[in-house]
């Protein structure tokens, strides 16, 4: 057993991240924070929910807890980290992928289905992809994705909220991030956060439209675990 | 005579005996690990208003009617606190 | 007060008043309406636990060992003072009702009526609700998968929040809420503060001067999170378990006795502020706590599953063979008394008196254009997508359907299968004839689930009225249950659970429409549709209209008249059934039950998803030839289909005594309606700037 997907008090996806990830064939098993032990996996995914209520900002407690000073050394050692949603929030809260993460422009609470244009195919997740649009839900209220310095934030970018077409426009900008960023990744590709949940356009049955762009993502791990 | 400028703080607190998840969450997974000289951590909310007025106890008022009247606090749940400081930067 | 003290021959401390107080409730000992109640159809082959049970929440069969958990609840007069924890608390409640019987919530439905929004104070209202249940749906995980949302002025003090939840458990897993035997340790988890004093019964006691604290609830999600995934934990370790609801510990913990006795040492019960009286930990309501039953030799692995969290956990008294409740402070017995007394409240049934209003009855001479124009922009029928965007609707992967793209939810179980669920009202109806109204919704709700390839299977109901002393309110609430009752006895859809609301009036003491509300729930046994709609497709209608046209919209709208629509239950029967074979033999794309708005209220989401219906009112079948109840009539048994030309024959064909009749098809003139070949109405601008726009716009500016 490689992946480990995090459970911290008050997550609620995963589950569903667990399941998707058996979808995509990658073996993983979910881990209480309490119990993780980074030495024994080679790649963490980090599900989304509500880490600590979300109190004070979205992932700050989580990210105070000694499973995260795990996860960064895994994440400095060129081991896999994935955050999806409130796991994204975690790991900028953490310091260990740039930038901040801070309330949608229209304050409220946004779930709703949306295209992505994929921008950097040298990450863990969007390697060997073969499409650069993908439809994806998001859900969070804290997902204005900002950075002080664009320049950068534009290079380390990996999913730009767009139209179905992958025109990347300020109109398909859901919460008022900055250069419709809705992913980034490390300059070394190995560790990766997005707002969009892929584990939920993982099952033809209960995706919008049908799409399975969700686990073409996750498949990127099935290389961490060989 | 002409108007000054002070920022006046609001600060949206939960009543005492109202309870406060947020702040005690924090209290118990942040605060509480790192000294146990802190006995309660309450969390609300900040408003900075600038205001034009001639007085400090004018300006409290003007926000003070705006907190009243606006719903910007529901009385049932929450108090609220205002403190007055005189603009420096507004050179009057 | 006579009664209590006869029967025990002595006088009683303020702790014990306090406890019959509670146990007396209208709210916990259903006094005024367990006699109608009990006159419910509650059994059927798929009833696991039915409402005799006393139970929290109803349970039915879904195959495979499995079984769902069904549950309603309002919050309605805690949402009118403080809309957001109101709401959000009202969430929780539901949650740990499900999770009481060992079962994982996997959806959640809220069905909101606030008053019209022009007025600001609704707008508050409407805002904080959905943000609250938002705030703790999304925090705990749980999907928000439909809904009501819509608008009466008589509910502007008085807004209803109810909210219905769905779980799922094995069959055998299923934990009762009351012990069966003597000698097990009563358990609490969570603190027990001053909040939440005031809910059943006490008179709150006063803080910072004149206001009154103690009847506020504040939210804690991320605690019901820990609750409900600590209690899953801890699910099959226990004997018994439930919720500290309404009345407190003392009511939970008499009510879980089940008959038996308990001693409850108060000393020992976690607490979050030091000063509590004994009275006030006994009934205080605070949220995120949970009670247990449990063996001596567990009770160290149930707490630890708690403490993993750093949740309180502690061992408060235990269950006994005496039959007496008694509760312990500091050495002394506070509380003494026969179970047996607190369990059996006296019961009322008050009187009931038809009202005698003046009815209006004039036919109102309105152009039909402009009564189009105007039923499809009722913020009744417009899409609700600025509420359900709040809601974490996907989490949980199971959801199959989205909010806003069918009349019915859809969700996946465990064991493959798919679960249709839906809230019905109707309120308008209601306040004309609250027995048609009962009969109605039941009707409605099964028309919905068949609209998406279910079956109804049962269903728990909400049953909301003003003050019940007042004999034409209780008139109300006796002929809805008859109404309910019947058609769930002729659907095969038994009444497993249900709440009763009263004293919902506004500041004038005037009540709110009477608003009972059943939530179904129905199994796709064969295939689900997914609505399509193209090009050309032949529009359908399927059932006769009838010209019943009171207590519609468009009487609300134009002036009341004419008669209520008659639930004819077999040709509603007849009707869904047919709904669902032709889904299943795939010959209709999209199905719509025809409901608020009449007709034109059913072609309203195909023209908003930009295409153009064309119709000849002629071809609709109909007992009149008025064009105002063909197109606004909400008589029941009807749908309308979408369908290709071969699949329309199939439909006559196998119709058995349904009519079935092509009305239109479906155009290219976008958003266009015609009628006739001659009236064309261009919705565009009720489309663009009112459907879609309604909500967003008139709740972002205030």
């Amino acid at each position: 057993m490689r992946v480990a997907v995090i459970k911290f008090p008050g997550t609620t996806c995963e589950i569903d991240v667990y399941k998707a990830l058996r979808e995509a064939n990658v073996e993983s098993e979910v881990v209480r924070y309490k119990e993780f032990d980074g030495d024994k996996y080679n790649a963490v995914v980090i599900p989304g929910g509500f880490s600590f209520g979300d109190y004070l900002r979205a992932g700050s407690i989580a990210a105070n807890t000694d499973t995260m000073r795990q996860i960064k050394e895994m994440a400095d050692s060129g081991k896999v980290v994935v955050g999806i949603c409130n796991g994204f929030q975690i790991l900028v809260e953490s310091g260990i992928l740039e930038g901040a993460l801070l309330p949608n422009l229209n304050m409220r609470f946004l779930s709703k289905w949306v295209y992505v244009r994929v921008n950097r195919f040298d990450t863990v997740l969007t390697k060997g992809l073969n499409k650069n649009v993908l439809r994806l839900p998001i859900a969070h209220a804290e997902g204005r994705y900002y950075h002080d310095k664009p320049e950068l934030a534009k290079r380390l970018a990996v999913l730009l909220y767009s139209d179905e077409r992958g025109n990347v426009d300020e109109r398909y900008n859901p919460n008022g991030s900055v250069l419709n960023i809705a992913g980034i990744a490390n300059e070394e590709g190995n560790v990766i956060g997005m707002m969009p949940h892929p584990e939920r356009a993982s099952f033809k049955l209960t995706s919008q439209d049908g799409s399975i762009d969700g686990l073409s993502l996750l498949r990127g791990l099935k290389r961490v675990e060989a | 005579m002409k108007e000054l400028l002070y920022q006046v703080e609001l600060i949206i607190i939960n009543k005492d005996g109202v309870r406060d998840p947020e702040g005690e969450t924090i209290q118990r997974y942040v605060v509480r690990k790192l000294s146990d000289k802190v006995l309660e951590t309450r969390a609300g909310k900040y408003l900075l208003f600038r205001v034009e007025s001639n007085s400090s106890d004018e300006a409290k008022e003007v926000v003070k009617k705006i907190a009243n009247e606006s719903r910007l606090f529901n009385p049932l749940v929450h108090k609220i606190i205002i403190r007055v400081v005189r603009d420096e930067s507004s050179g009057n | 007060m006579e009664l209590v003290r006869k029967t025990l021959n002595r006088e009683l401390s303020e702790e014990e008043w306090l406890t019959i107080d509670a146990l007396w409730s209208e709210h916990c000992s259903y006094k005024s309406s367990k006699f109608f109640l009990t006159s419910f159809p509650s059994s059927g082959k798929n009833v696991v636990m039915g409402i005799e049970d006393w139970q929290d929440a109803g349970a039915l069969d879904v195959g495979d060992g499995y079984a769902i958990i069904l549950k309603v609840e309002s919050h309605n007069h805690p949402s009118a003072v403080d809309p957001f924890n109101g709401s959000a608390t009202g969430v929780g409640g539901v949650i740990r009702d499900i999770i009481s019987k060992g079962a994982r919530p996997i959806a959640l439905l809220d069905m909101i009526r606030v008053g019209n929004l022009d007025n600001k104070r609704n707008k508050w209202l409407l805002k904080n609700i959905i943000a609250g249940i938002g705030f703790y749906g999304n925090s705990i995980g749980v999907p928000v998968v439909g809904g009501e949302l819509s608008f009466d002025d008589t509910y502007t003090d008085n807004p209803l929040v109810d909210v219905a939840g769905v779980g799922v458990v094995k069959k055998d897993k299923i934990v009762p809420s009351v012990i069966k035997q003597p000698g097990l340790k009563i358990v609490i988890v969570g603190l027990t503060g001053l909040d939440g004093l005031g809910g059943a019964s006490f008179a709150s006691r006063k803080l910072s001067g004149e206001d009154e604290i103690g009847a506020v609830q504040i939210a804690d999600p991320f605690a019901g999170k820990v609750v409900l995934d600590a209690t899953l934990e801890v699910s099959d370790k226990v004997e018994a378990i439930k919720d500290l609801g309404g009345g407190g510990l003392v009511v939970a913990v008499t009510e879980m006795a089940n008959g038996f006795g308990a001693i409850v040492n108060l000393d020992d019960v976690p607490l979050r502020v030091k000063d509590l009286s004994p009275a006030e930990i006994l009934i205080s309501e605070t949220q995120e706590r949970m009670l247990f039953a449990v063996k001596p030799e567990r009770v160290k692995e149930v707490c630890e599953a708690f403490e993993y969290y750093e949740y309180p956990c502690a061992v408060i008294g235990e269950f006994t063979g005496d039959k007496r409740i008694r509760f312990l402070y500091r050495g002394k017995e506070v509380v003494d008394l026969p179970s047996d007394l607190l369990l059996r409240p006296p019961r009322y049934r008050w009187d009931v008196r038809r009202s005698k209003r003046e009815v209006l009855n004039e036919r109102p001479e309105v152009d039909v254009e402009r009564a189009i124009r105007k039923v499809v922009s009722s913020p009744d029928l417009v899409d609700k997508f600025w509420a359900y965007s709040q809601f974490d609707y996907e989490v949980g992967t199971s959801t199959v359907l989205k909010p806003g793209e069918a009349d019915s939810a859809l969700i996946s179980l465990p064991n493959g299968k798919l679960l249709a669920i839906k809230g019905d009202a109707n309120p308008d109806l209601c306040v004309e004839d609250p027995y048609e109204c009962g009969k109605y919704i039941v009707a409605e709700a099964y028309r919905n689930l068949a609209t998406v390839g279910a079956k109804g299977i049962g269903l728990v109901d909400h049953l909301q009225f003003g003050d019940p002393r007042k004999p034409e309110v209780y008139y109300q609430f006796v002929e809805s249950i008859r109404g309910i009752a019947e058609a769930s006895q002729f659907f095969g859809t038994p009444v497993v659970g249900g709440k009763v609301s009263f004293y919902n009036e506004n500041k004038e003491g005037k009540p709110i429409k009477p608003t009972p509300l059943v939530v179904m729930a129905g199994i796709v046994e064969g295939k689900f549709l997914r609505p399509r709609i193209f090009e050309g497709l032949s529009i359908v209608v399927v059932g006769l209209t009838r010209n019943e046209i009171r207590g519609s919209l468009f009487t609300k709208l134009f002036g009341n008249y004419g008669e209520v629509p008659k639930t004819r239950l077999n040709e509603e029967l007849m009707a869904s059934e047919l709904i669902i074979r032709a889904i299943n033999e795939g010959k209709t794309t999209f199905v719509k039950d025809i409901s608020k708005g009449g007709l034109v209220g059913a072609l309203l989401p195909i023209i908003a998803k930009g295409f153009g219906v064309s119709i000849r009112t002629r071809a609709i079948p109909s007992d009149d030839e008025d064009i105002l109840a063909k197109l606004f009539s909400e008589s029941g048994a009807r749908f309308v289909l979408l369908a290709e030309e071969e699949s329309v024959k199939w439909l006559e064909e196998n119709a058995k005594g349904i009519y079935v009749s092509k009305i239109g098809r479906v155009t290219k003139e976008q958003k266009v309606l015609e009628l006739d070949n001659e009236k064309r109405i261009d919705l565009s601008k009720e489309i663009d700037n009112y459907y879609y726009n309604y909500l967003e716009e008139v709740m972002s500016n205030y």
